[in-house]
């Protein structure tokens, strides 16, 4: 299994010479197995450099965490849903008042855009549950996380490998001391024991104390979080729009000299590849 | 994996940790995940003491009966009525703590059911009746 970041910033795109490396494009992340079976991980604005246009099996799987505009707005731009003979499957979590389709063709309908979601044939929408489903040589697990409105982090297991993607995750929230109990830990079971993990870094220490509740990490916490998972190595995401590449970079260089983890970690870059 | 609490479980025990009025946590079978300080006013130990507990070894921790001192059947239970019937549930009872010093309390259990009609436990707000 493979993984390449099409997108990394948080919340809205931040192109500009600053941003070139960990990139402008907003979350989204392409996932491979062996045999050639692709999962992409959300839908914002970097699911467009996706590489689907030799897609072996025919079939494409969208899995969404959550409906924020920045893990959707690439929808309307992505190739294979206006593609004749490719089958895209879109998974995201469900809901008791409307179902996943209609709360999409929100956004994908007129004024906002001038396709109507209906008016894709060869898409099939799925609300999805909490539990662990089988896409093709996926096995992929979705529970709901700390963030605001109903929000999945995805375990995916494949190829005898397992990558958790939890890109919006505030579990601080929930647990205070994200240390201290795995069990009152949001998101520990989706990722205890990944041989990879993304997890949102978005805030510095100083930031956080300001956005308490906003749904969102510091790479202090995504370590704490780690190291309670056990997870292989980390990979941060979801990028303060706000942060140059420059203060990325020096502020995971302060983190990781200041903690000395034992955890291999380091900032997600656009176009990234990561074998697991 | 590990067992992990719903974040609806996770979150209701943050939220009761802040509030200052005696909140119980369960999961869906009954057995106590959590109370926050005020109800350890109410029920006689810290919960650092009781920890977490199986349903079926509360009874010997707290006892429970009428307001008048009879025998008040489990299932009549303000929390055992909303787990069961998962719909919320009131009423009085009074309820002898770890102190052994029995008290009156009033109930209000809420059934915590999470999106994809996940039943994932419960919460009991109480407080004492004056008098």
């Amino acid at each position: 299994m493979r993984a390449k970041l099409n997108g990394t910033r948080g919340s809205v795109g931040r192109a500009g010479p600053g941003t070139v490396r960990y990139g402008g494009d907003t979350s989204s992340v392409e996932v491979t197995s062996n045999e050639g079976a692709t999962l992409i991980l959300d839908a914002g604005s970097g699911v467009v450099h996706a590489d689907v246009a030799d897609v072996k099996t025919g079939r494409i799987d969208v899995l969404l965490t959550h409906l924020h505009m920045d893990h959707i707005q690439g929808l309307g731009f992505f190739s294979p849903l206006f593609e004749p003979g490719v089958e895209v499957h879109m998974w995201g979590p469900i809901s008791t008042t409307k179902s996943l389709t209609a709360r999409l063709a929100r956004y994908l309908s007129p004024p906002l855009f001038p396709v109507r979601l209906r008016d894709l044939p060869s898409l099939t929408v799925h609300d999805l549950a909490p539990g662990t489903v089988q896409i093709g040589p996926f096995s992929v697990t979705a529970e709901f996380v700390v963030h605001p409105g109903q929000t999945f982090g995805y375990r995916i297991e494949a190829d005898s490998r397992t990558l958790t993607y939890l890109p919006d995750h505030e579990p601080a929230l929930g647990s205070g001391h994200i240390r201290d109990d795995p069990k009152w830990t949001s998101g520990f079971a989706l990722a205890e024991g990944s041989d990879v993990l993304i997890h949102d870094a978005q805030y510095t220490d100083d930031e956080y104390e300001e956005r308490v509740g906003w749904g969102h990490s510091t790479l202090s916490h995504a370590l704490d979080f780690a190291e309670l998972a056990g997870a292989g190595r980390l990979v941060t995401f979801h990028h303060e729009p706000n942060h140059s590449d420059e203060e990325i970079d020096r502020h995971h260089s302060e983190v990781g000299e200041r903690r000395q983890s034992a955890i291999r970690f380091e900032a997600g870059l656009a176009g990234m590849h990561i074998s697991l | 994996m590990a067992s992990q609490h719903p974040i609806e479980i996770i979150l209701a025990r943050q939220w009761a940790s802040t509030m200052s009025h005696p909140i119980w946590i369960t999961d869906h079978a009954g057995n106590l995940l959590f109370y926050n300080v005020a109800a350890e006013a109410v029920l006689g130990v810290r919960f650092d003491e009781a920890g977490e507990m199986p349903a079926e070894q509360l009874s010997e921790l707290f006892e429970t009966t009428g307001l008048d001192g009879s025998p008040m059947p489990s299932e009549e239970l303000p929390l055992l009525r909303a787990l069961t019937n998962w719909t919320p549930a009131h009423g009085p009872l009074r309820i002898r703590g770890h102190d052994r010093i029995w008290r009156d309390i009033e109930v209000t259990a809420i059934p915590l059911i999470g999106e994809g009609e996940r039943r994932l436990g419960a919460l009991a707000m109480f407080w004492e009746l004056e008098g």
